[in-house]
């Protein structure tokens, strides 16, 4: 449980920054890669100098309408940029350009799915354009400077911003990984939070149950993974709760969770910060999107995971988990689809992904791309149970055998002869071996005389004498007949 | 007339990241009175209903650039004109946050 | 002086196609000019004679080959707030004092691309804040009539109009924001226009307020700023708010005019009691002379003209205060090392801007802040939308406007600096016309009786620039 005290609750609302994936940045013609030497991706327009104008990229523009469109949002038909004015170093001209009060994203909503299988809508109040802004490193060389790179200065950005609607840490959880799905799916944003290209603020504020005025937020800013989140949320919710039982009073501002420690912790208060003196930037017209646009970009888009999941559903009779785990990232969804190519059984191939190769992936704690057996591998090995080619219990051998090795599943059976018996006349002589035996004369009596289970010995039998690799379904069978 | 405080002065200069002396502050105090007494005017007219002029293009749309990356000026020479720069890096007083 | 000096940019180009006079000698001459004024005058922040030779060499060898452009070999001032490659560029500041731009502004790019020669950097009211060129961190600079009263050539461009007056380049660019190429060419005698908004790319020029600022020509003659305006304008996607507008043949079609039956409006605010006598006689017999040729002379109204001057000292400041945050002494331009990050930053700042531009950024950052916004910015966004309107209504009943640049003749140097109200007043009749964004024109009137030059203003609605360059060639040819 995430509160000790159970007579409060807590309530969150999210912001998200989605780094865009286009080539170039949002106002100027510069290359928005990262990992090039600092300020070689940073242009005069980057660097602010003088008489430098912005331009807006066509690219990042139509993202966001993708984005509106993946969660039903209304797509302004006239969205403004303003000036976010104040000064850092990592902020060449003393401003951010973003969206205040007419953003090119409106309301929209998501559904996640939680833990326990029940579905909660989340309303999204916004999503709107802006820049990012460049890099300071304060651990280079003398210890009374920072340095600045300004490559990062002016990625294009898209913030999504939430109503107060979480309650609980695994709603934000499920919410979060419910968007970077979304952004993934529609090919906008990589959704790598560890690399900050979707970087999650939690405004959370605590109440006592039952009140309906919101408490004072604060606002976690950065948090980089989705287990940080849960730990950040929980620590700063029941930090809230102690202040006011203690009889203090929460200071709305803004805190980063220290990972390390454990804790969170307030950013040293800068004064008259959020007196951010936002006004229309008069560098830029208003950008007007037309219908025509919006349906254009419609007929483009990708099937959604909400789509996908039921479709997976409908077409191959997946149960709603299953749908739900292999739609949950594009990476997943796209995995599944690969192993289903070479191993045609939908269920089949879903189990093996779901319950074999992520049981491996959680004991190595490995990431899906990191995965010692690829999708056209593990869908040759479901291919080989559903030609027969080898039993089910055979398959986990070779399984275990790929995990080790990374070799193809074809090159293992052959190298071990794991080929499955399907040969009435090699399997036959088997079984009566086994019926002549003492043991198995004895036994033949009992199951005459009506000891069904006993076949199960006989089966056994067989298949150790064959090492698995007869097909258990046809020694069934042939032993029913001929111990009649 | 139209009252500015000191400590009003005092902060637009910290939001415009400048120093005055204590004789100037007074000046811009004086000074801030004549201005925002004169510009008061403006409250006198009837503008209900009517839609503030951002722009002297109106009903434009502003214009898209495709997403292409272009040639651009070498970091020496943008960096020709700083104050101090290391390893590529704009150096600049220590940040703390 | 050499008479060659005296020559308009049309007379010039004549003679270099005739290779009567050579680009070099012509350059030369203008150089020793300057040399031997800028003590006196100080037009000039920056000298460019090494350049300015070897560009002219180039321009003399494509007039030989016939690959002469528009501006072939002429010999132009710049205003130091356009950035031009290589040469120092300072807006008049401390702030930018040793600033030299590895790039070219569109407006200078496009001058260069016509063979224009750039015999220097032209004084200015730093960073274009100020009417009167006192506000330069380099100097004040003088008005050559009646060089030993001491008068102001006007400002901003105040360094481009007295070096026009004073034969000290051919023509030269401006900028206007709210009256800075009218005002000082109607202080100095020569013509001064400001084109429609949108016109001329804004890219490489050191902003002020950016949906106000536009690009300006100045001459002394208008056919020159004619052809000087049609050689740079024109669209340019580096600038988000230029037009796509076609580009005319301004100095081709520069007598298409009749006079005869052409509408002038007169509106009546701007010939009310606050406006010097002599300078209300000076336009009112240039209109007298209209109407013997035919015009029309309508009485109009523009009721909102009053409130011109206080929209734009909200809007104006506003836009410069974030416009001019990037100075931070970070990246480039003037650092002063303080105790610490916010130190430096002040200290750089305080030291990099005179006290005018100091005294706007705390006036914008006002207008902005919370609290104040919508009694401020706001209201002023909507009285510039009743202005702009003004206008419309006007263009509806007239072709151009006619009124007088400035209320005022041509005032001593320190005579307003203390007192800010007075000298934003001055810029009363030209500030409507640029928060509309129409295009105007400040063209030589006459003289008073004293010998000071007064300015007719012509208006036009907005990308009728060619008519309000025709209608100024004609009140141009009156004067003869
Ligand atoms: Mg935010
Ligand atoms: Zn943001």
């Amino acid at each position: 449980m995430t509160l000790y005290n159970k007579d409060y609750e807590i309530v969150m609302g999210l912001e998200i920054h989605a780094q865009l994936k286009t080539k170039t940045k949002l106002f100027s013609t510069s290359i928005a890669n990262f990992g090039a030497e600092p300020n070689t991706q940073a242009n005069a327009v980057d660097l602010a100098m003088p008489g430098m104008l912005p331009v807006l990229n066509t690219e990042a523009v139509t993202s966001a309408i993708k984005f509106g469109l993946a969660i039903n949002a209304e797509i302004a038909p006239v969205s403004v940029f303003s000036r976010k004015n104040y000064f850092y170093p990592d902020l060449p001209k003393g401003y951010q350009i973003s969206q205040f009060d007419l953003p090119t994203v409106g309301k929209g909503v998501l559904d996640v799915t939680l833990e326990d299988g029940s579905t909660k809508t989340i309303r999204i109040e916004r999503a709107h354009l802006e820049e990012d802004a460049g890099k300071s490193v304060h651990d280079l060389g003398s210890n009374s400077v920072s340095h600045v790179d300004l490559n990062r200065a002016g990625v294009p950005l898209l913030e999504i911003v939430s109503f107060p609607d979480f309650r609980t840490p695994e709603e934000v959880a499920a919410y979060v990984k419910k968007l970077r799905a979304i952004v993934q799916y529609i090919d906008i944003c990589d959704g790598d939070m560890s690399q900050g290209s979707m970087r999650c603020d939690v405004n959370v504020s605590v109440r006592k149950k039952g009140e309906h005025k919101l408490g004072t937020r604060r606002e976690i800013k950065n948090v980089n993974s989705i287990k940080n989140i849960i730990k950040a949320i929980t620590y700063e919710a029941n930090h809230q709760v102690d202040i006011i039982e203690n009889g203090g009073e929460v200071q709305q501002e803004t805190i980063l969770w220290d990972p390390d420690a454990g804790v969170t912790r307030s950013m040293r208060s800068k004064e008259d910060a959020h007196d951010y003196r936002y006004f229309p930037d008069p560098d830029i017209l208003p950008l007007r999107i037309s219908d025509e646009r919006i349906e254009a970009i419609k007929a483009t888009m990708p099937e959604l995971p909400e789509q996908k999941k039921a479709r997976l559903m409908a077409d191959y009779e997946l149960s709603a988990y299953d749908a739900e785990v292999i739609t949950s990232s594009k990476e997943t969804a796209d995995f599944y689809e690969e192993v289903l190519e070479a191993g045609k059984d939908a269920k089949l191939c879903a189990n093996w992904l779901i319950v074999e190769l992520f049981a491996i992936l959680n004991k190595q704690d490995l990431e899906l791309h990191e995965t010692p057996v690829s999708a056209k591998q593990l869908g040759e090995l479901v291919g080989l149970i559903v030609d027969k080619t080898i039993s089910g219990k055979i398959a986990k051998t070779v399984f275990e055998e790929m995990v080790a090795t990374s070799k193809d599943p074809k090159v293992i059976v052959e190298e071990k002869g794991l080929v499955q018996i399907t040969d009435t006349s090699a399997i036959e002589p088997i079984i009566d071996e086994v019926i002549a035996s003492d043991l198995g004369q004895a036994n033949a009596e009992k199951f005459r005389n009506g000891a069904d289970r006993i076949l199960g010995w006989f089966v056994g039998q067989v298949m150790q004498k064959t090492q698995g690799k007869a097909n258990p379904a046809m020694v069934n069978e042939i032993l029913k007949e001929k111990l009649k | 007339m139209s009252e500015v405080d000191i400590k009003t002065v005092e902060k637009l200069a910290r939001l415009s990241q400048l120093d005055f002396n204590e004789e100037e502050k007074a000046t811009l105090q004086n000074e801030f009175g004549k201005i925002f007494d004169f510009v008061s005017q403006l409250q006198e007219v009837d503008t209900e209903n009517v839609e503030g002029m951002t722009s002297v293009v109106k009903n434009a749309s502003t214009p898209q650039r495709q997403d292409n990356p272009q040639n651009q000026i070498s970091r020496d020479n943008l960096q020709s004109n700083a104050p101090s720069t290391e390893m590529g890096f704009f150096v600049v007083p220590k940040i703390m946050d | 002086m050499n008479d060659i000096l005296k020559l308009t940019i049309t007379e010039l180009i004549e003679k270099l196609k005739t290779r009567e006079l050579r680009s070099v000698d012509v350059t030369k001459a203008a150089l020793e000019r300057i040399k031997e004024r800028n003590d006196s005058i100080n037009a000039y922040i920056t000298i460019c004679e090494e350049t300015a030779l070897k560009q002219a060499e180039i321009s003399d060898q494509k007039l030989d080959d016939g690959e002469a452009g528009m501006l072939e070999g002429v010999p132009l001032g710049i205003k130091d707030l356009f950035c031009t490659k290589g040469i120092k560029t300072t807006a008049a500041s401390k702030m930018l004092a040793d600033f030299i731009p590895p790039y070219e502004s569109t407006v200078t790019q496009n001058l260069l691309d016509e063979g224009a020669i750039f015999l220097g950097k032209l004084n200015m009211d730093q960073f274009a804040m100020g009417g009167s060129g006192e506000t330069s961190a380099f100097g004040d600079t003088i008005n050559p009539i009646k060089e030993e009263e001491k008068l102001t050539a006007g400002g901003s461009s105040s360094g481009s109009a007295a070096a026009l007056a004073d034969f000290q380049c051919f023509g030269a660019t401006g900028s206007d924001t709210g009256g800075s190429v009218r005002q000082p060419a109607s202080f100095t005698n020569t013509v001064g226009f400001r084109p429609t908004y949108g016109r001329c790319s804004r890219f490489g020029m050191v902003s002020f307020a950016s949906s106000l600022d536009q690009a300006g020509f100045m001459a002394r003659s208008v056919e020159d700023t004619a052809l000087m305006f049609r050689a740079a304008s024109g669209f340019d996607e580096k600038d988000s708010t230029s037009a796509d507008v076609a580009v005319e043949a301004y100095d081709e079609i520069i007598n298409d005019l009749e006079v005869k039956g052409l509408k002038i409006g007169l509106p009546k605010e701007y010939f009310v009691d606050g406006v010097d006598q002599k300078v209300k006689d000076v336009i009112n017999a240039k209109v007298e002379q209209f109407k013997a040729a035919g015009a029309e002379i309508v009485e109009i109204s523009l009721p909102h003209t009053k409130y011109a001057v206080p929209t734009y000292y909200i809007v104006a400041p506003a836009e410069a205060a974030a416009n001019l945050s990037r100075y931070d002494g970070m990246r480039y331009g003037l650092r002063v090392e303080g105790e610490n990050l916010s130190d430096t930053y002040a200290k750089s700042r305080s030291a990099g801007f005179g006290w005018e531009v100091k005294r706007r950024i705390m006036v914008g950052n006002y207008v902005l802040s919370s609290g104040y916004y919508d009694a401020y910015y706001s209201k002023a966004q909507k009285v510039r939308s009743l202005l702009s309107l003004d206008f419309e209504k006007a263009f509806e009943q007239v072709d151009v406007i006619f009124a007088p640049t400035t209320p005022e003749l041509p005032f001593e140097l320190g005579g307003k600096i203390d007192d800010p109200i007075a000298m934003y007043l001055c810029d009363i009749f030209t500030v409507s016309s640029a928060l509309a964004g129409i295009p105007c024109i400040s063209v030589p009137a006459g003289f008073t009786p004293e010998g000071l030059p007064v300015g007719l203003q012509i208006l036009g609605k907005a990308f009728d620039d060619a008519k309000v360059l025709q209608a100024a060639k004609k009140a141009e040819d009156m004067n003869k």
